[in-house]
């Protein structure tokens, strides 16, 4: 019989068999004797045998519908009940310096339900995340049990196998199907799965906010100086154009030192906010041949207008990355940032001079023919957490508990409105109105520590903000704006390679905010080196990855 | 028949003894010798041997080392990137060096010949020092601060002189400037106290010999100050040049080799290739190149020195 513990060593099970083999077999051999037993028929041992094996393939088609495998297969609860479920180990994990210590913050939890406890984690530079990791990885015995995974690198590492297959693990728990119903589905089909299988579980569902100062709009000084000067009302902009426009109105009509906006310039993360402006033009990465279409004259009228607004923002911002666009924005040096939606909790950490002064929406587009805006806010960077393969089977199990207790509610969605954690919505529940009110409480899932020195909401009902409006309303319009632009996202690459088309790109994109090159020699350039590095990956197996992606981009109505 | 045979056991009682005596300091040296071999020659030709391979072992082609012959070499002296880091050396090494070391020298023989009360020689001496002891990853924090176009203190200073300030580390040539100057900050106390030692050892009675044959104070430094100095100078310079080519640091706090890449130096772009892109074969290969360009310079160097005189 399947022990769903985790307990039996690899050599003691059947016929040398692995676990994924054993459950594979074995389990519908179960599931159709127990269906049997039950009257249930075909599809209660189709679904023992699906869920134990073929949920790696149909976890491609229906993200894991299978998997849950609550109808038949013995499950655990969620939250487990059994304080000896696990053998007593002590977890290590890795984040990014931009995150939260989040095993610090929410590790009490599982320590008080099971055995597990977990190290002080491994916290590397966000800018210089995958070398960091890549380091680590790269002799196969990975030193961290919870990796905390980017989908831009995912591909890569995934390619040489590293992570572990997580469908079976999801399988044995209660609840699996409502929640991987729950995930905003385009992180679900672009960004947990990889050749069919789930490898990672999203925590951060990163998107692109436009965030304002609706002081400076509000103004009636400023609409009537705008008005005078553009012939236009003052609004928050809705096409890039306009975007420009109202950063260079600001820049040259504020008072010294406080721009129009800033540009995210350092490397590697700038392409996104190029991309903002691109994949609204319809630009997309490659077409199916692998020609680089990032040379297109759409995306270069994209480049043109980013590197425009270079004259209307802080100095220096060519290579501003997210400390320095944090500060300028927590400091009040900007009207208007696209960021990621997570900048106004930044300035729930301290007294800040935009606090009660900071609104969203959605990042601006281009006007079609029709007179309709298109707009693509990029979901860039994404948070996941993956279990490497090379472990031994008791601490991938305990790993993956670790992980689905943060990934699923109620942690997950406290913990995206903690403006400690650096976590952004990822489930559809994220963005209704009780998970607003959310923002504008302290979360009662955690306590305080290194790291997180303090427990404030995101939106204090002790703020005045700006219009009279309440902090639920602000919360609100703040979940809203995300929305908004999460159902007009673009990805970013995940495939194999992508690291290395991404770093090219944005040297060049750098390049060209800084006036080395022109937007057009720029692009030229990053699409030459994406030609080579296409040869150098192999053309086939490029497009073989790519078209996956293509493939669901279309299906999401991205392309 | 006799004669041969004592002849032979003669020769073999004599010869064991001697091999014997070889044999002693070879096995008392043998474990050092051994431990240098593993640690820096054994890895010294490995990394020769990748250079002329293919290996991405984070990709997903040439996980394994291909051999490829002297691909990445053809591919290295191709590659613009690479050249562009070596013109920036040019700058960076060349003058920069040369500023450490004639500052240092000029800081040196003011404080020798000009501050006479020992003790606040000794306190502007320790002064000079403190710097070098800091990490070079904090001065470079510091001095990234410090340059900031916006609201860092250089361009605070620039205003107060009626200059509205330089975009420092947002061009090529401003940010190696800017380079030098935090690592000249940080390192002139070394070039000083060098020749500060230096001059301190030069008997006194050369010099008033010189007075009274009536040389005058630059005829003194001419003749007497500057060649005794003169190996402990090149000592200087080639230490500094040394550092010059494998500065990292600040270059990685202050810049990260941009923007884009015109602020890379070989050491930092041989980084990028070998642990961010993880390209070992062309990491060695740029690493060999660069270590021999740094040794045939100093061969170059101590040739003039020698030609020159006293070195």
């Amino acid at each position: 019989m399947p022990d769903f513990d985790g307990n039996t060593p690899e050599g003691e099970l059947p016929f040398g068999m692995n676990r994924r083999q054993l459950m594979k077999y074995f389990g519908g051999g179960l599931g159709a004797g127990m269906a049997g037993l039950a009257g249930c028929g075909g599809s209660g041992g189709d679904s023992g045998g699906d869920s134990g094996g073929d949920s790696g393939g149909d976890s491609g088609d229906d993200s894991g519908g299978d998997s849950g495998g609550d109808g038949d297969m013995e499950t655990r609860p969620f939250p487990i009940e059994d304080p000896e479920t696990f053998e007593e180990i002590e977890l290590r994990w890795t984040t990014d310096n931009s995150a939260g210590p989040l095993y610090a913050m929410f590790g009490p939890l599982v320590e008080e339900e099971t055995n597990l406890t977990f190290n002080d984690g491994q916290t590397l530079p966000a800018d210089n995340y995958y070398s960091s990791l890549n380091s680590d990885l790269i002799s196969g015995d990975v030193p961290y049990d919870i990796v905390l995974n980017i989908p831009l690198y995912l591909g890569d590492f995934q390619a040489r196998g590293l992570f572990e297959p997580l469908d079976d693990y999801l399988a044995q728990y209660e609840g699996t199907q409502e929640y991987l119903d729950s995930i905003i589905e385009p992180y679900k089909r672009f960004y947990m799965e990889f050749d069919g299988d789930t490898v990672a579980l999203p925590i951060d569902g990163d998107i692109h906010n436009l965030f304002y100062r609706p002081s400076y709009f509000q103004d009636e000084t400023h609409q009537e100086e705008y008005e005078a000067q553009y012939g236009q009302e003052l609004r928050v902009p809705q096409t890039w154009p306009e975007f420009n426009q109202v950063a260079e109105y600001f820049t040259e009509n504020t008072e010294d030192g406080v721009y129009g906006t800033q540009v995210y310039g350092a490397r590697p993360f700038n392409f996104g906010w190029w991309m903002d402006r691109a994949a609204s033009k319809g630009v997309i990465y490659f077409d199916e041949e692998m020609e680089p279409q990032i040379n297109s004259d759409e995306a270069v009228e994209a480049l043109e207008n980013m590197v425009d607004v270079m004259d209307y923002v802080p100095e220096g911002s060519a290579q501003f990355g997210i400390a320095e666009t944090v500060n300028q924005w927590q400091q009040g040096n900007v009207v208007m940032s696209v960021w990621w939606i997570d900048l106004t909790e930044f300035t729930a950490r301290g007294d800040f001079p935009v606090v009660g002064d900071q609104r969203s929406a959605a990042v601006p587009g281009w006007e079609q023919d029709d007179g309709s805006i298109r707009r693509n806010a990029m979901m860039l960077y994404n948070r996941l957490y993956s279990i490497p393969a090379s472990l031994p089977q008791e601490r991938k199990d305990a790993a993956f508990y670790s992980i689905l207790r943060l990934a699923r509610d109620p942690v997950l969605t406290q913990a995206v409105a903690d403006p400690f954690t650096g976590l952004d919505p990822s489930n559809q529940s994220h963005y209704d109105e009780e998970a607003a009110r959310f923002y504008t409480e302290s979360n009662p899932l955690r306590g305080t520590g290194e790291g997180f020195p303090e427990n404030p909401p995101i939106f204090s009902p002790d703020t005045d903000y700006v219009g009279g409006i309440s902090a639920q309303e602000q919360a609100q319009q703040h979940i809203d704006a995300g929305r908004t632009n999460m159902e007009n996202g673009f990805p970013q690459p995940q495939w194999p390679g992508a690291t290395q088309y991404t770093n090219d790109l944005s040297i060049h994109i750098q390049r060209a905010l800084t006036g080395e090159e022109s937007p057009q020699e720029a692009l030229d350039n990053a699409a030459e080196k994406w030609r080579e590095t296409v040869d150098e990956l192999g053309r086939e197996s490029q497009r073989e990855q790519y078209m996956k992606f293509l493939e669901t981009a279309r299906d999401l109505d991205y392309v | 028949m006799s004669t041969t045979r004592d002849s032979l056991q003669e020769r073999i009682a004599v010869s064991i003894p001697i091999r014997r005596e070889k044999l002693t300091p070879l096995l008392l040296v043998g474990p050092a010798l051994v431990t240098v071999f593993l640690v820096t020659i054994g890895p010294m030709l490995w990394s020769l041997w990748l250079s002329f391979n293919r290996w991405t072992p984070s990709s997903i082609t040439y996980q394994e080392p291909t051999f490829n012959g002297i691909g990445n070499f053809a591919w290295l002296f191709t590659e613009g990137r690479f050249w562009n880091s070596m013109a920036n050396f040019v700058y960076y090494g060349g003058v920069g060096v040369t500023i450490q070391v004639l500052l240092g020298t000029a800081l040196a023989l003011a404080l020798y010949n000009y501050v006479e009360r020992r003790s606040v020689r000794i306190g502007l001496l320790t002064l000079f020092a403190v710097p070098m002891m800091i990490a070079p990853l904090v001065a470079g924090r510091v001095w990234q601060l410090l340059f900031l176009p916006g609201g860092g203190a250089v361009n605070g200073i620039l205003g107060m002189v009626g200059n509205s300030g330089l975009p420092w580390l947002q061009s090529q040539w401003l940010g190696l400037t800017a380079l030098m100057i935090a690592d000249t900050w940080q390192w002139v106390g070394l070039p000083l106290l060098i020749i500060y030692g230096g001059r301190a050892s030069i008997p006194d009675s050369m010099y008033e010999a010189a007075q009274v044959n009536g040389a005058s104070r630059w005829m003194q430094f001419r003749r007497i100050t500057l060649p005794q100095l003169q190996t402990l100078i090149a000592i200087a310079f080639i230490l500094r040049f040394m550092d010059a080519y494998k500065f990292f640091d600040k270059l990685f706090i202050m810049t990260r080799g941009g923007p884009g890449t015109q602020t890379e130096l070989p050491t930092f772009y041989t980084y990028i290739v070998g642990f961010s892109e993880f390209n070992i074969g062309r990491a060695a290969a740029l690493t060999w190149v660069i270590g021999l360009g740094s040794i045939i310079t100093m061969l170059l160097f101590w040739r003039f020195m020698n030609t020159e005189g006293s070195v």
